[in-house]
């Protein structure tokens, strides 16, 4: 299927907290109430739209423990957005984030994405991390931040979609895509509007096009 | 040297043989791997006494040696191991215990009682953990609920149906401080994920006959099993038992789980450099599309594929013999010692062979889907299948690459097995035996297991596709095989 851009994304976290059940309820939109736990990474992919754009989202969804670190880590670089996820229902996997943040900004690309994600809104008895919280840090950190359930599937779509909404931005204020460290890849088509020699973008031009405005790079 | 070059360099000394020493020799490595008639059965008479039903014989003969063979038991458990005696087998293959029968008890006595020490030491009720101790069990008691395969064993139906809840917990309690005590002892190491699923072979015994359950313990010859006796001394020996034999495997693989998992990654990269020099097309399409080994052999080697066989890890009746009623594999990883690194890469590395043209089609997206979810996680022997053709099923073997350490000589053998589901290529034992003869003699000479295994996997490859639905061997098929090298 043809897509305006390829977007990467990885989900990082601490272990547990429901990184690989929000990208099955994002990709498959189902939830399993126990998901056999990561090895390594696993990968997910889903098509999204965005103003009318098919966006290819390929997801990286990374094992939480620590031991894993240093393999996850060769899959900050080159990635568009992050979901850095915690538990609202553990204060520990909340008081974790800076260690994240840090690891990610040592080794992603500093356009990265990152869109803080409270997970586990649906179990609100149990929680231990106010909204408010979260909103403070992300305000912060500068991140975008929402709460999610990957069980009801409440502001999974969002989370995802809302990220991408971001880097299209970012495209639209003239991001490098043909820097591969970016995490973008641009298609080969934009809802069949001939857009290799369209208006476009041209892949094979891709590589000398250096920011955005003019015909290429108008994302959204 | 460059692999072609070693390759031209032993086919020279190949022909510098004097013929007479060739061929005696050739004779001699053929008789060693294959077997002669009237000696008691080699390799391959384990493979073609199986289905009839003498394997079992076979083991029986082994261990009831008052000091067992430990390289006559490794060679035999290679190819599985019946099940119910599948816990002295490995316990001895592990060298938990001795080869002299007279020093089992002892042996035994003695490690559960330095288990249950450590046991008591760690979880003692006024025992103040630290920080770093919390974290682990912490760590570990989050990730059992979510093992699959834990969680299969725990929902097998006997368990299910003849266990009280109770019974469960300690189980559940048991591999928690197995893996806790496991990784305190061993801070090189500590608790990797991973580590829950590769618990679970120990744990989870096999069936020994239609009815009855057994848990991996000696005590099982003594015909109590847990389930029906749901006696707590017997758990705790289990228990015992699991940890020393989880504590063997995991110091031959100890690398799989330091820091950086320098194991793991050459295991991958082993796997790749196979690729490359078996199968180039594929090699180059994985490139292509940008696919890194990585991206999947990473939890391949860690689980050490368990994940990828998990139809194979509940217990089931088997039709005609039970053989092949567990994850066969492991019974191989025991057997190969410390070879059980390579041992892997040449596994993964036929998985990736098995189904190279179906990935030579695919996109990068496809390929990791494919690789993350692949065919083999239905694969099971023949639990589901009613029909006459089980048994064809059940005697027939699984894709895999035998190593075989004879004689300073390295055989290595790729047989198939047929499922169901699947459209393999059945592989008959006789054609098996047919394949090892022919090739024993083209690589009796080649020390260099990698050349033997690039040539078997090529020779291997072109009879199957030559001759796919075939279980005789045809004249084209032995023009074939003697082409090579």
């Amino acid at each position: 299927m043809s897509y305006a851009y390829l977007f990467k994304y990885i989900i990082i976290g601490d272990t547990g907290v429901g990184k690989s059940c929000l990208l099955l309820q994002f990709t498959d939109k189902r939830f399993q109430h126990v998901h056999d736990l990561t090895i390594g990474v696993e990968f997910g992919s889903r098509m999204v739209s965005i103003n009318d754009r098919q966006i290819k989202l390929q997801i990286w969804d990374t094992a939480g423990q620590e031991s894993f670190r240093s393999i996850t880590r060769s899959y900050y670089r080159g990635a568009a957005g992050a979901l850095l996820v915690y538990d609202i229902t553990r204060r520990e996997t909340f008081e974790h984030l800076s260690s994240w943040l840090e690891d990610a900004r040592q080794h992603a690309n500093p356009n990265m994405t990152i869109m803080l994600i409270g997970n586990k809104s649906d179990v609100a008895h149990k929680r231990q991390v106010s909204r408010e919280e979260g909103e403070e840090f992300a305000r912060e950190h500068g991140l975008v931040f929402l709460e999610t359930s990957a069980k009801t599937s409440d502001n999974v779509e969002e989370a995802f979609i809302n990220t991408a909404s971001v880097i299209c931005e970012k495209i639209d204020d003239g991001l490098d895509v043909s820097n591969e460290s970016h995490g973008i890849k641009v298609g080969y088509g934009a809802g069949g509007t001939g857009a290799n020699q369209g208006g476009f973008v041209n892949p094979g031009a891709a590589p000398r096009v250096g920011g955005g405005g003019g015909a290429a790079g108008q994302c959204c | 040297m460059s692999a072609t070059a070693a390759r031209v360099c032993l086919k020279s000394q190949v022909i510098d043989f004097p013929r007479s020493t060739r061929l005696s020799r050739i004779k001699h490595v053929a008789k060693s791997i294959c077997g002669d008639e009237e000696q008691p059965p080699g390799y391959l008479g384990h493979l073609s006494s199986v289905r009839t039903g003498s394997r079992e014989e076979l083991f029986t003969l082994i261990l009831k040696s008052s000091s067992v063979d430990l390289k006559k038991l490794r060679g035999s458990l290679w190819s599985g191991c019946p099940s119910h005696l599948r816990p002295l087998c490995w316990k001895i293959s592990l060298g938990y215990i001795p080869p002299t029968f007279q020093r089992h008890q002892e042996t035994l006595l003695r490690k559960r009682a330095e288990y249950h020490s450590f046991s008591a030491e760690y979880f003692e009720s006024n025992r103040v953990m630290n920080a770093d101790e919390l974290d682990i069990l912490d760590q570990i008691q989050i990730d059992i609920p979510r093992t699959d395969s834990l969680r299969n064993l725990l929902h097998n139906e006997r368990i299910k149906i003849l266990s009280p809840l109770r019974v469960i917990y300690l189980f559940l309690r048991a591999i928690e401080r197995v893996l806790f005590i496991r990784a305190i002892r061993n801070p090189a190491t500590s608790y990797v994920q991973g580590m829950t699923d590769l618990v679970t072979p120990f744990f989870s015994g096999a069936k020994t006959s239609q009815n009855n359950y057994e848990v991996f313990s000696s005590e099982i010859q003594s015909g109590k099993s847990l389930t029906r006796a749901n006696d707590e001394t017997l758990l705790d020996n289990v228990e015992a038992d699991c940890y020393w034999c989880l504590c063997k495997v995991l110091d031959t693989v100890q690398d799989h789980f330091t820091c950086s998992q320098p194991g793991i990654q050459r295991v991958c990269h082993r796997v790749n450099e196979l690729v490359s020099r078996l199968d180039r097309a594929l090699f180059e399409h994985l490139a292509r599309e940008g696919v890194d080994i990585f991206h999947f052999a990473f939890r391949w080697a860690t689980c050490l594929l368990l994940r990828e066989f998990s139809g194979m890890t509940s217990p089931r009746a088997m039709a005609s013999y039970n053989a092949f009623s567990f994850p066969i594999f492991f019974d191989t990883y025991i057997s190969e010692g410390d070879n059980l690194s390579d041992f892997l890469a040449y596994l993964c590395t036929a998985l990736l062979l098995r189904w190279a043209e179906q990935l030579k089609a695919k996109k990068f997206h496809d390929v990791i889907s494919f690789l993350q979810q692949p065919p083999s996680v239905s694969w099971k022997t023949t639990e589901h299948v009613s029909r006459p053709v089980a048994k064809v099923t059940a005697s027939a073997s699984v894709g895999m690459v035998r190593v075989v350490g004879d004689l300073k000589t390295k055989l290595i053998m790729v047989c198939a097995r047929h499922s169901p589901s699947e459209n393999f290529i059945h592989f008959s034992r006789q054609k098996l035996k047919y394949v090892l003869n022919v090739t024993s003699k083209y690589f009796a000479t080649y020390l260099n297991m990698d050349l033997m295994f690039e040539g078997l996997c090529l020779s291997g490859k072109k009879l199957l596709t030559s001759n796919p639905n075939s279980t005789q061997i045809l004249p084209s098929d032995i023009k074939t095989m003697h082409a090579f090298p």
